[in-house]
């Protein structure tokens, strides 16, 4: 039945406060990382939520807390890619149905015309290739720290990135 | 190029990234309980084979077992009184007819009226209706039509209110006053005037009744009294609020075992809702929000939990999907396990109008809503199954229904 709160005996009271704690004090980092991805606040709040949420399941799996960041990171990456597949889907039918698009994270805030250019020549790139330059040209992570982000080799890092930078390039191009 | 590329790169990112304020992160809110799914060793694994092959046969014999007992079930003729399962829709309905001023009971199965009932009390209307979870009993409310008053001035009045028993075979039975304290309510303005669907919401056994009343003009706009029907007593719930006054709460709904009821909860008008969940056994206790619903530019009207607890459904007026650019309508079912109160399922889209969902099986796996646009008095009601959605006839000129 639907009841207000649970007892505290069914959850670690050490596990909340760590977490929340670490929702204080990075959430806006991952929030912002999330827009950079998705565009979208609303949707860069839900994969962040997730995320904590998942770390919060999972605090006692963890083996060594001070990966916890990287952990949450992974995981708003992977909310992410799911989002933007989910979106290609959605525009995919919303094409068919001639829907209006909605405003993005950008039309709240003043941009340079080329900064605008640039964003939405990434928001074309395929996920894997977006997530790379995300992490490399956002978050500044070097190329291990990237391969172990996405989950793959640091030569599938290189080429990524380069094929990216490339496709890049010519959105670019295209539009100027 | 490609340096000045990375460069142009890194400016954007930062610069839409920047829009993010520092204290601009929405509260975190963590399950209510911390999931430890079991580990799984070397030794279990050896189990793993076998114990999905057991769990399979097993599956196999349960669903032939079902499949037999359906046909039994489909062979043998059913009655009104060999009623039907708790999940299945309930037998009988109220439809409040004739302008507001009468009631009939028909039959779900058939759309068979089985009796009418009709308000003596002058100058009064129902303006709400609920059943319990018994589906032969309804609790009915009137208030008196009000004269066309000024704008932004809400039209309050008494609420009176009623309980009608249906007989065994579901022809009206008894119709009696409740005499209860007033508690004002919106009522409708002039023979053209509404009231808001979704006032009332009786528990289900029937003993406890939750009302979205209205209090004061101005400062809190609606609040929820809560009433046992068998002492009198009621309870008003914005006391539980005593340092937000402003407080609004609407669209109240019981949990199964007719102790937790549910309600929207509105700290200021251009804030979206929560959900907010009291025990009424301990109606001096804190309340706790338990549910912040997305897609926040949507206004919530309407609640119902499922019976099981574990869904809500909620039901609003027409807000814009982030990211999708849909315009949509809803009710949309939420799990209530699911912290970040994403959307389990969009059931209905481009409705504009006044939407309640107002039966629900025991899973939200089937639902009856009713809705209202802003063009007529009257009602439409449709049935969710399957993932489709069949229109329930109602009688001519109904108003407001419950299942």
């Amino acid at each position: 039945m639907l009841r207000p709160v649970a007892s505290e005996r069914d959850r670690p009271p050490h596990a909340e406060a760590a977490v929340a704690a670490l929702y204080q004090a990075h959430a806006v980092s991952f929030l912002r990382l999330g827009v950079v991805m998705l565009g979208d606040r609303q949707a860069a709040e839900d994969v962040v939520q997730d995320a904590f949420c998942s770390l919060y399941r999972r605090w006692h799996q963890l083996r060594e807390h001070d990966k916890a960041l990287a952990y949450v990171r992974s995981a708003v990456l992977n909310g992410c890619r799911t989002q933007l597949r989910t979106r290609i889907r959605a525009e995919r039918r919303a094409a068919r149905q001639a829907v209006g698009h909605a405003g993005s994270a950008e039309e709240d805030v003043l941009l340079a015309e080329e900064h605008r250019q640039v964003l939405a020549a990434l928001r074309q790139l395929p996920p894997r290739q977006r997530e790379a330059l995300v992490l490399r040209f956002y978050l500044g992570l070097s190329e291990p720290d990237i391969a172990a982000a996405m989950g793959i080799s640091q030569g599938t890092v290189k080429s990524t990135t380069s094929r990216a930078l490339a496709a890049l390039g010519d959105r670019l191009r295209e539009y100027r | 190029m490609n340096s000045s590329l990375e460069d142009q790169l890194r400016e954007a990112t930062r610069a839409v990234a920047s829009a993010v304020r520092e204290d601009s992160a929405p509260p975190l809110r963590l399950p209510a309980t911390a999931f430890h799914p079991p580990r799984i060793t070397s030794g279990s694994r050896r189990l793993i084979a076998p114990l999905a092959a057991s769990v399979a046969v097993a599956a196999l014999v349960v669903t032939a077992v079902a499949v037999r007992n359906l046909v039994i079930s489909h062979r043998s003729p059913r009655t009104a009184e060999s009623g039907l399962a708790i999940d299945s829709v309930p037998r009988y309905f109220a439809a409040v007819t004739n302008n507001g001023t009468g009631a009939e009971v028909v039959s779900s199965a058939t759309g068979q009226v089985l009796g009418a009932i009709t308000l003596v009390a002058r100058d009064q209307v129902f303006i709400a209706v609920s059943a319990t979870a018994s589906d032969r009993t309804f609790i009915f409310a009137s208030a008196k039509v009000l004269p066309v008053k000024k704008p932004h001035v809400a039209p309050v009045a008494p609420a009176t209110f009623y309980r009608l028993t249906l007989r065994p075979d579901g022809h009206p039975g008894r119709f009696t006053e409740l005499h209860l304290p007033d508690i004002d309510v919106i009522a409708p303005e002039g023979k053209s005037g509404l009231a808001p669907l979704g006032t009332l919401a009786v528990s289900p056994d029937g003993s406890r009744l939750a009302v979205a009343a209205y209090y004061q003009p101005g400062v809190p706009p609606t609040g929820v009294d809560v009433v046992n029907l068998r002492t009198g007593q009621v309870t008003n719930l914005s006391k539980t609020y005593p340092s937000r006054p402003a407080v609004s709460l609407s669209a109240p709904s019981w949990d199964a075992g007719n102790r937790y009821l549910a309600y929207l909860k509105r700290v200021r008008m251009s804030l979206p809702g929560q959900v907010a969940t009291i025990d009424t056994d301990h109606l001096g206790a804190k309340t706790s929000v338990t549910f912040y619903p997305k897609h926040q530019k949507v206004h919530w009207s309407g609640l119902l939990v499922t019976p099981d607890g574990s869904r809500l459904i909620l039901a609003g007026l027409a807000g814009r999907a982030a990211g999708s650019g849909t315009i949509y309508s809803d009710p949309v079912i939420y799990e209530v396990a699911r912290p970040s109160g994403r959307p389990l399922l969009h059931i209905t889209r481009d409705f504009s109008g006044e939407l309640l969902p107002v039966w629900a099986s025991a899973n939200g796996n089937s639902l009856i809503v009713i809705r209202r646009n802003d063009s007529s008095p009257h009602i439409s009601a449709a049935i969710y199954s399957g993932g489709k959605a069949t229109p329930l006839p109602l009688p001519s000129g109904t108003r407001l229904a419950a299942w």
